[in-house]
């Protein structure tokens, strides 16, 4: 595993007696948390099972009843309900199991579960570690938007660029583009399952990255860089519709709305 | 078996022998003569879940006379097993039947014609003796013809005199007795604003509790139409392929276009889109959504 010794380090310190029974990994998409997950089974002889769509009442019971020892992985797209399901199973988990939750950023989770845990947190990779994922040319652009190893193993120089033309149009013109216009933005945009269409986070990083760098130039005004930020972080919202979110903050921004 | 023969030989409460097939799409009417014919038969009545328990009689020899009714429901009848014909009395209602049933039972079979709206409205007439007649027509149609329903909220006044029936009905409407049912549906709400007529939206409004209501259901049909006017109305140069949208639908839009100025349609696009996060960070509570947007779109014109 490229990046993040610290963690694998850390690991291997703990014996399978000694190690956290209910753990959070927190980092951005594509960091390497599966990875990390996977590299703590293989450690510990510990079977990898992903029970993030298995969280019912009767499930969680048949996982206490399970004697042999296995590493629960759940996502943190779960919803509120299968949250609040699962606080007792975090809370005292079945001897030998172990259960990890992998989030993107810690305000997915219940405050309840984040007391209940351990967190472990991905530091940054530098763009040495970055580059040595691709053969691909990366510059500052580049590696300030796909950041970690996942997002870089699926960086298309044609749709980056592409990305990164209509993010400059969106911060820096669309207060002179016609209300129509404006919506056929959503249209480019993969909010689900559609193919052919920008991926939505990674475009939201690239209006980040774009908008922070014209404010600093004073290309923009400073609330576009404000109100991208709050995009940025409201995609994270449980169940969030993001089509409504993006759609509104490029209402709010043609109207100038603080 | 006519529908008339049948009808005649429960006036006459004679008793009902061998097999009948009554067929009715609705179940009403034929449920209505079961009852009467429960009200004066003599012998046993049994329900049966199969058939073949209506053969059973015929294997006991030493029994001297049939000395049960047997009832079977069902909703489609498709069984060809002509032993049924000596099978021992028997009334299968159903409400659909097979063409191959028809053909194989066809002279004990009894078609119930559909309801039409006349008969209902003599039916409740009958029922409905000293009450006004456009009251009797204005429960029609607040119970949507549906005849169950009508027959039910019919018996509750038919259970008094005469003279108390019109005041009682009164009564009936001011305490809101029938304010669970309501002829409007999500899609006249959002029609009415979309048109901002608002004597309907007012209409409607009152009775938004009796009406089958999704909240996000209202707040996606308005962002969808208003999405689409906005991109009608406001595009300097509106077709169906500049808009993307097809040619029927993109005239359908058209007329619901110049309801709202520029400044008003971008106000209500944007709080439509900001409901959902509303809603997902504990801001705004799902119930109150619908007094929300009424409230916002009303305020803006």
């Amino acid at each position: 595993m490229v990046g993040n010794e610290d963690l694998i380090k850390l690991i291997d310190s703990f014996t399978l007696d000694t190690f956290p029974r209910s753990l959070i990994l927190c980092g951005d998409r594509g960091c390497g948390k599966r990875t990390l997950v996977d590299y703590i089974g293989k450690r510990f002889h510990l079977p990898v099972k992903d029970i993030t769509k298995n969280l019912s009442l009767d499930e969680i019971t048949g996982y206490y009843l399970n004697v042999e020892p296995v590493l629960y992985m759940i996502d943190s797209t779960i919803s509120v309900k299968d949250q609040n399901s699962i606080l007792k199973f975090i809370e005292e988990p079945f001897k030998n199991s172990y259960v990890i939750v992998c989030c993107v950023c810690k305000q997915q989770l219940l405050s309840t579960i984040l007391n209940r845990c351990l967190v472990w947190e991905f530091k940054s990779y530098s763009k040495d570690q970055l580059q040595s994922f691709t053969n691909e040319v990366l510059d500052d652009k580049i590696t300030s938007v796909y950041n970690t190893p996942g997002k870089i193993k699926a960086y298309n120089p044609d749709s980056f660029g592409s990305m990164l033309s209509l993010a400059d149009k969106i911060v820096k013109l669309i207060d002179r583009a016609g209300v129509a216009n404006i919506l056929t933005i959503s249209d480019k945009i993969n909010f689900g399952e559609e193919t052919n269409k920008f991926n939505f986070d990674t475009l939201v990083d690239i209006l980040l990255m774009t908008s922070k760098l014209s404010a600093i130039n004073g290309e923009i005004d400073s609330n576009v860089f404000f109100q991208t930020r709050d995009l940025s972080n409201d995609r994270y919202i449980f169940n969030i519709n993001r089509k409504y979110l993006f759609e509104n903050y490029l209402f709010r921004l043609k109207l100038g709305v603080v | 078996m006519t529908l008339e023969d049948l009808k005649s030989k429960v006036e006459r409460k004679e008793d009902i022998t061998g097999l009948v097939i009554i067929c009715d799409s609705v179940g009403f009417i034929a449920h209505q003569y079961l009852d009467s014919i429960k009200r004066y038969y003599n012998k046993e009545i049994v329900d049966i879940d199969v058939l073949d328990s209506a053969y059973s009689c015929n294997k006991d020899i030493f029994s001297l006379e049939n000395t049960s009714l047997f009832i079977f429901r069902c909703d489609s009848f498709d069984s060809v097993d002509t032993r049924l014909k000596d099978s021992c009395d028997l009334i299968i209602i159903c409400k659909k039947i097979t063409k191959e049933s028809e053909d194989v039972f066809s002279t004990y079979l009894v078609k119930i014609p559909k309801l039409e709206e006349w008969q209902m409205q003599d039916y409740v007439y009958s029922f409905g003796e000293g009450i006004e007649s456009k009251n009797l027509d204005q429960l029609i149609k607040v119970c949507n013809n549906d005849i169950f329903r009508i027959s039910s909220e019919i018996s509750k006044l038919s259970i008094f005199t005469v003279p108390e029936r019109s005041a009682l009905y009164s009564k009936f409407m001011n305490d809101g007795a029938l304010n669970d049912l309501s002829s409007y549906s999500i899609f006249d709400f959002t029609s009415s604003i979309m048109k901002h007529d608002i004597d309907k939206l007012r209409s409607i409004y009152t009775e938004i509790e009796n009406i089958d209501i999704e909240p996000l259901g209202v707040v996606t049909i308005l962002y969808n139409n208003f999405k689409n006017v906005i991109k009608v109305q406001l595009s300097s140069s509106a077709s169906p392929e500049t808009c993307g949208i097809p040619a029927k639908q993109f005239w359908a839009i058209k007329y619901s276009c110049g309801y709202y100025n520029r400044d008003q349609l971008i106000k209500i696009f944007l709080m439509l889109t900001s409901i959902d996060k509303r809603l997902k960070t504990g801001e705004l509570p799902v119930d109150c959504i619908i007094d929300y947007v009424v409230t916002f779109i009303l305020n803006l014109v």
